[in-house]
């Protein structure tokens, strides 16, 4: 708690002395700017050096993050130490025959399981908050994103399939595609779909008794039964690289001679495009990548009915990816991994492992 | 406004009891209505604009492919046309396990009733537009065993006149004339030899030839309508709410009916108004020849990129960048090994024997492959990787089957007697 406690206390100290800096500085510009130019746009260079300060807040988030992070793995592995001591010391304990060395044995046993409970928990309580520390980031980071690249981010939302297509396709799949090596562990008993486990998940879905003929007809399944997608997923549409070094964000792209205009919403079973927006953590566009992308769906194990391309860049970091297709509704994981020209020729396998990658969770 | 709809209805209702027709009670959701709507044939939308065929909606085109569809001059005996295995009293099937031309087909004849939906032909879509597929029976030697050059003489003898409407000239005739009937890229090493000795620029105006005849067959092919099925009135009953006796189904029916659409997740594959979503899997139908398996979409993957036929070609109307399906074709993945393209269901009742070389004979053997299925074949020596299984266990009641296959049976439209599309051109 008092790690928490401190770092907000740094993070608005630090804000605050760069508010000010920025603050004094924007006066003293602005001032400067009245003078030259009576129609000079004030609020817009607010605007502009706010989402920059966005960027530089969010990035001592994640450094904040990373370093707590850090500490929960060091807390974490000193306490799988001190579990591999409490066992040692308890094999000594019932090793021992003499009752006086046994009793102090005992007594270091119990009092190295009580460090243990303190080192587990803090590695918990310090992962915990890294988590926080980096979604408030996250935050920050799309905040900014939205702000400064406002003519390409129209998308604050997740992903979700074309509401029109949900309403009647709900009932499609309850799983399909399976592998043999899912059978059980797809939500579904070994007898298949009869099962009462599907009846208790799928509350939409009227009375299942398949003996009754008066049963209800409506076909609302929820499409996610079996495909176990943890209830935490991650489904922004703004990511982190791997790496940490760039941000993405993506949406749904429409031509100009389409009228759909809801970026946030994929049709099923039909080609669309979308936009890929990449920049680095200062909110600067990173251009003249080569990217691939990937795409599959966790629960079915097979991949995307297409090959989707990035098939060229819009505006700086802005790339257009066509080809996306969806043929079902479900947990989907799209991944853009980015080459730099430079970097595709590099020989050594380090050197290729190290390229960035995005992932986006989709559930659709 | 609503006086007059009521009085109307109450007409018709009145109308319909003295006509012995009565309205019929269900109990159905109007969400449930909205979904069904998007089964029935009535909510089919056109077939999607061929961008790689400009003729496609072309009537004279139309009546052109009617013409070589039934024409049996386009074969090397004389005696085989594209209706020869897709015949229209069989819903353009030919109700053989594998169709026998002038040999024998590694694999059952499909209809063509709803090929005009699809983005693939064949079963293992090695084909990317109807145009490009009527190309492949022409010169198969199973099939019609014709060469390209014998169909552009064929073209100019029989139809020189109607073809060159719509096409403009084919080719001065003594030009014509001295090419060898049995020139072909795809043929034996002789044939080939042949092919290579002609000048390229006759060579690609043979081709383009050759290409209009299959953009004529697919011209032809979009004229083709379906009936409306008691499946369909069914449907169109419930959304008009004007459900009587003359069009429901049966208990049986209608229990298949929601088995299809829920638990048994047939509709998982076969959805839309034409039952299918002419996508590719693999439900581990039961492998005709152990010694030479089918790999089914991973083979037809390898034709389809090497094709010369195809949207990219030069032979396309569409420009590159319309080829949406070409150019983000997927090319590789464990699950297009093995994998079929989904059937439509529309009169599947009528098109027997199933599967790709018609493995099972009645729709009885098909739903007890679905019930309890097997995994698909798999022989390491053959099979790139182990083929994706698709489907689950069912584990339906004896009951159940019946209901389904009574339900099978609401998608048979009927034979439209008085279209003439559907008949041999006089």
């Amino acid at each position: 708690m008092n790690d928490r406690t401190k770092a907000l206390r740094n993070r608005v100290r630090v804000s605050q002395q760069k508010f000010c800096q920025v603050k004094f500085l924007t006066r003293v510009f602005a001032a400067t700017a009245l003078l030259l130019f009576s129609s000079f746009n004030f609020a817009e260079q607010q605007q502009q050096s706010q989402s920059l300060q966005a960027f530089i807040d969010a990035q001592q988030l994640l450094k904040q993050s990373n370093q707590l992070e850090e500490q929960a793995k060091r807390s974490l592995l000193t306490a799988n130490q001190t579990r591999q001591l409490v066992s040692k010391k308890r094999v000594e304990v019932r090793k021992e025959k003499d009752k006086q060395k046994r009793e102090v044995f005992e007594l270091q046993a119990t009092e190295l399981a009580k460090s243990l409970e303190t080192q587990q928990k803090d590695g918990a309580s310090q992962r915990t908050q890294a988590l926080l520390l980096k979604r408030k980031a996250m935050d920050l980071f799309s905040q900014g994103l939205t702000n400064e690249w406002s003519t390409w981010v129209n998308n604050t939302q997740p992903l979700t399939m074309d509401k029109e297509t949900l309403d009647y396709i709900s009932h499609n799949a309850v799983v399909r595609s399976v592998h043999p090596t899912m059978l059980n562990k797809m939500g579904l008993n070994k007898t298949g779909l009869n099962s009462s486990k599907n009846e208790t998940t799928n509350q939409n879905t009227a009375s299942k008794n398949s003996d009754n003929n008066k049963e209800k007809m409506s076909l609302r399944i929820a499409s996610l039964i079996g495909q176990s997608a943890p209830a935490d997923l991650d489904i922004s549409a703004f990511q982190l690289s791997n790496d940490q070094n760039y941000l993405a964000h993506i949406e749904v792209h429409n031509a100009v001679d389409t009228e759909q205009s809801n970026v946030s919403q994929v049709p099923l079973n039909q080609m669309h495009q979308w936009r890929l927006l990449i920049s680095d953590l200062h909110g600067k566009p990173v251009t003249g990548k080569e990217i691939e992308v990937l795409g599959h769906m966790p629960g079915h194990v097979h991949g995307l009915p297409t090959q989707p391309q990035v098939t060229k860049e819009l505006a700086s970091g802005v790339y257009l990816v066509e080809g996306v297709k969806f043929q079902m509704q479900g947990w989907w994981v799209m991944q853009f991994e980015l080459e730099s020209p430079t970097q595709e020729s590099a020989s050594s396998a380090e050197e290729k492992n190290k390229k960035s990658s995005f992932t986006f969770n989709l559930i659709l | 406004m609503s006086y007059f709809r009521n009085s109307l209805i109450l007409g018709t209702a009145v109308l319909l009891i003295s006509c012995g027709e009565q309205k019929v009670e269900h109990d159905f959701t109007q969400a449930d209505i909205l979904f069904l709507k998007q089964f029935s044939l009535s909510s089919l939308a056109e077939a999607p604009k061929s961008k790689s065929n400009s003729v496609a909606s072309d009537l004279n085109a139309a009546k052109l492919g009617h013409q070589l569809f039934f024409d049996k001059r386009l074969s090397a005996n004389g005696e085989v046309a594209c209706s020869h295995c897709h015949q229209p009293e069989k819903y353009f099937t030919d109700g053989l396990k594998t169709s026998v031309a002038i040999g024998t087909a590694k694999r059952n004849a499909p209809s063509v009733l709803s090929a005009s939906w699809s983005h693939w032909m064949y079963w293992d879509g090695r084909k990317d537009s109807v145009w490009s597929q009527a190309l492949g029976p022409l010169e198969d030697p199973a099939e019609h065993g014709f060469t390209r050059v014998k169909v552009v003489k064929s073209i100019a003898k029989n139809y020189g006149r109607s073809y060159e409407a719509i096409f403009g000239k084919i080719l001065a005739d003594e030009r014509l004339m001295s090419l060898p009937d049995d020139a072909t890229p795809l043929g034996s090493e002789q044939q080939k030899q042949l092919w290579q000795q002609i000048d390229p620029q006759v060579q690609e105006k043979v081709n383009q030839v050759f290409a209009n005849v299959g953009k004529s067959l697919m011209a032809y092919q979009r004229q083709l309508k379906t009936p409306l099925a008691r499946f369909d009135h069914y449907v169109d009953g419930l959304v008009a709410d004007n459900l009587t006796t003359a069009n429901q189904l049966n208990e049986s029916e209608l229990n298949g009916m929601k088995l299809f659409l829920g638990r048994a997740n047939c509709v998982s594959c076969h959805n839309g108004p034409l039952f299918t979503n002419f996508e590719f899997h693999n439900i581990g139908a039961p492998e005709s020849d152990k010694n030479n398996v089918d790999l089914g979409r991973y083979s037809g993957i390898k034709s389809l990129v090497a094709d010369e036929f195809t949207c990219l070609s030069s032979y396309s109307d569409a420009k590159p960048e319309e080829c949406m399906e070409m150019r983000f074709l997927k090319k590789q993945g464990p699950e297009l090994v093995g994998a079929f393209k989904t059937p439509s269901l529309r009169n599947v009742s009528k098109t027997a024997p199933y599967m790709q070389t018609g493995q099972f004979d009645s729709l009885e053997q098909v739903i007890e492959h679905y019930d309890i299925p097997k995994p698909p074949y798999y022989n390491r020596q053959q099979h790139p990787n182990r083929p994706h299984f698709d489907i689950l266990a069912l584990n339906l009641k004896p009951q159940e089957k019946l209901d389904l296959i009574a339900f099978l049976h609401t998608l048979t439209s009927p034979i439209p007697e008085g279209d003439e599309w559907w008949q041999e051109p006089k």
